[in-house]
């Protein structure tokens, strides 16, 4: 363990959570340039199923995001940085409470409730002298939004419809706000999830690409477009089944059909794009704009045909890995990509209260991006943990990437500086026992800080059979 | 009066084909159009899910869209535009009125826009007013509310809003491709646009077979959008990803006072 502190030690380092960070260490940029009476304000801008790879600023040349790549020019984008667990309800809970899915209890989508007694952002930042605020899509299971935050707007489940309800409803608050309070604004964008939706009406595919118009656009194939079979029994369950979409019909689809998949995902990414440009404009035409630090992410990512996947809920980084940026144009560096730490969707609360100046929600996992935003040198977490379909487990150091479910004898090992696209399954190789065992303690000793909740009894029972998809995925 | 069958015909587009659930049931407006002159368009805003149009549609309403145009001199025209998107709980009302040139893309020359939010009953929430004004000047649009703002575009501009005008006065037999960028809802730039017929084809209604011409557009942020005009050259459908304007003059859109 680096530094002289034992994995134990450096676990309850991040429990301690943001503000004994943000007191200490010094500051490679200097002490922030203007030290302000009112507590900034806040904007967190999420986005749906969008992979952190997938902006042209950082380097993805089949998309255009001149509006993403505005926010990256004006802040810190953490690049290694993970979804607590890929699938929306989970990594939504995570978000909002600091706390793993594990601890909070929303470990899959709409079945299990968040735990009752257990503070979501929008209650600790009210209580706490902000105006909070939240428009578009929150999908957090158990946890009416309106009795948290004043909604803008609650949107409809479509992204096509939804997002520039969204992006108005934020544009009108911040050009008109005026109160007296910060505030905390949420904005629940719903693209690019509408490509679930593209691939249920593309899962037939046609006999040919029906408009050839686009036939030079098309992407390439991913060059990890094939995986390594050595997966777990979870995963083949799931996503390699004769009775799935993959059985029924993504197995059979021809390269031209993953191809046009990515084309279309690009084209929902940069709907999206769009969307956030008009906050932006918004913000920036507005009083609060030196005021007011800017967080955006994602709540997963997407298949886009890696490894023949498609959706969420895997482990494989094309799921778990999320963008993560930072911004508060003359506070903290502009245009910095840092591909060095190891984030976490669980640091999305200790960052807000952090810059909040309030108190880190209680118990919380996370930790607080700011001292690495403003530069300053902290010790920071060697790996980092995401969940997945309750029994899985990530476990992802800077070089490393284990991929466990309880009870399931094939792992995933993957050396993530030589083989960034995972396709090569090391653990089934045989060749990195020792590797894999201490992975195995990091996961051991992080889940022994964990308080996780007994899911016993708590089965909520779903909806009537939803024949409308309402975009609650 | 033909039997109209419950499946769409394997024959036609995929885009009509997911109008089907709609479509079956169309009427098809009788009557001469001319798309120089004045009138007003109405279109409900659809969800379209794999299967059709959704029964979300039931919970929230389909949304309004309602297109009014209004020539002004022999090469401009006003187009005025109301939007009541197809969302449940707060909404908003937008309403737009864009001097166009009359040309092939109806390129947007000056605009107003005018957005309000509404509550859940439909009615005002204080504070949420917004007003923008926006012209374009050579290449450049500039927006303004509380300062300008300049953004460069590629010529020739248009919108969405302006591409369903223009659609409507190009010669039917026309097989020339557009280029252009597009300005979304007046505020989002979509660069890299084109434009251009596709097919025609006969679809078997309950009044009656009815001809559609349909034009394809592709580009940055837009799943392919199909757009589909009756012989009268009035258009009709348009649909792109999950969402579908469907020609429906009996809707009525809330009127605001904006």
């Amino acid at each position: 363990m680096a530094r002289g502190m034992t994995r134990r030690q450096f676990l309850q380092t991040g429990a301690l959570g943001a503000a004994a960070l943000a007191a200490g260490g010094s500051s490679v940029l200097g002490a922030p340039a203007v030290h302000l009476n009112r507590p900034p304000n806040l904007l967190l801008i999420t986005v749906d199923q969008l992979n952190g790879n997938i902006l042209s600023g950082h380097g993805c040349e089949y998309v255009h995001t001149p509006n993403l790549d505005r926010l990256l020019a004006r802040g810190v984008s953490f690049r290694e940085s993970y979804s607590a667990n890929p699938v929306c309800c989970p990594a939504r809970a995570a978000w909002v409470t600091g706390r793993p899915p594990s601890e909070n209890g929303v470990v899959i989508n709409d079945v299990y409730p968040i735990a009752e007694t257990m503070p979501d952002f929008g209650q600790w930042f009210s209580t706490r002298g902000y105006e909070s605020l939240y428009s578009g899509k929150w999908h957090v299971t158990g946890r009416n939004f309106a009795q948290t935050f004043r909604v803008l707007t609650n949107g409809s489940g479509i992204g096509e419809n939804t997002d520039s309800v969204v992006s108005r409803a934020a544009e009108s608050f911040l050009l008109n706000y005026t109160g007296d309070k910060p505030f905390f604004l949420t904005l629940g964008f719903l693209q690019p999830h509408d490509i679930c939706y593209w691939v249920f009406l593309h899962s037939q595919h046609p006999e040919e690409l029906p408009y050839p118009q686009i036939e030079a656009e098309l992407p390439p194939l991913q060059p990890n477009f094939n995986f390594d079979p050595r997966e777990p029994e979870k995963v083949k369950q799931a996503w390699r089944g004769p009775q799935g979409a993959w059985g029924k019909y993504m197995s059979r689809w021809p390269d031209w059909m993953w191809r046009y998949y990515r084309w279309a995902y690009y084209r929902h990414v940069e709907m999206v794009d769009a969307q956030i440009g008009r906050v932006l404009d918004a913000l920036e035409d507005s009083p609060h704009a030196d005021n007011t630090v800017v967080v955006f992410t994602a709540d997963h990512g997407d298949g886009m045909g890696c490894h023949h996947l498609w959706q969420k809920m895997y482990l494989y980084d094309e799921a778990a890995l999320v963008p993560f940026i930072v911004s508060w144009p003359g506070q903290i560096a502009e245009g910095v990509q840092d591909r060095t730490h190891l984030v976490s969707g669980l640091d999305v609360a200790a960052t807000l209260t952090d810059y909040a100046g309030i108190e880190a929600m209680p118990k919380a996992r996370g930790r607080s991006l700011r001292p690495l935003a403003e530069g300053r040198d902290v010790s920071w977490r060697e790996f980092v943990v995401s969940e997945a379909a309750i029994t899985g487990r990530m476990v992802r150091t800077p070089e490393w990437k284990l991929i466990t479910y309880k009870g399931d004898p094939t792992e995933q090992l993957f050396s993530m500086t030589a083989d960034r696209g995972e396709t090569l399954n090391l653990a089934a190789e045989g060749t990195h026992p020792n590797t894999i065992e201490d992975l195995h303690k990091c996961l051991t000793d992080w889940e022994a800080s964990l308080e996780p909740l007994n899911l016993e009894g708590r089965l909520r029972p779903r909806p009537q059979p939803p024949r409308r998809p309402a975009g609650r995925q | 009066m033909p039997e109209v069958p419950e499946l769409a015909p394997a024959d036609l587009p995929l885009s009509l084909r997911r109008l089907w659930p709609a479509l079956r049931t169309f009427v098809p407006p009788a009557g001469s159009f001319s798309p120089a002159g004045q009138w007003e368009h109405t279109y409900a805003v659809r969800a379209v899910f794999p299967s059709g149009p959704a029964e979300i549609d039931a919970l929230a309403g389909p949304g309004v869209l309602r297109l009014r145009k209004s020539p002004t001199a022999a090469d401009t025209f006003t187009l005025q535009v109301g939007i009541s998107p197809m969302v449940g709980g707060n909404s908003e009302r937008v309403e737009v009125l864009i001097t166009c040139a009359a040309d092939k893309l109806s390129t947007p020359l000056r605009w107003e826009l005018h957005s309000l939010m509404l509550d859940a009953q439909g009615a005002p929430i204080p504070a949420t007013d917004l007003r923008e004004k926006g012209e374009l000047l050579g290449a450049e649009v500039r927006r303004t509310r509380t300062r300008t703002r300049v953004t460069p575009v590629r010529l020739p501009l248009s919108a969405n809003w302006c591409v369903m005008e223009a659609l409507q006065r190009w010669p039917a037999d026309d097989p020339s491709e557009a280029d252009f960028d597009m300005l979304e809802e007046l505020q989002l730039l979509r660069p890299g646009q084109r434009l251009a017929y596709r097919r025609t084809v006969e679809v078997p209604l309950a009044a009656g077979p009815l001809r559609l011409h349909g034009y394809e557009q592709f580009g940055q942020g837009l799943l392919p959008y199909t757009y589909w005009l009756d012989d009268q050259r009035r258009l009709l459908f348009a649909i792109g990803g999950l969402r579908a304007y469907l020609w429906q003059p009996s809707l009525k859109m809330t009127e605001v006072s904006l």
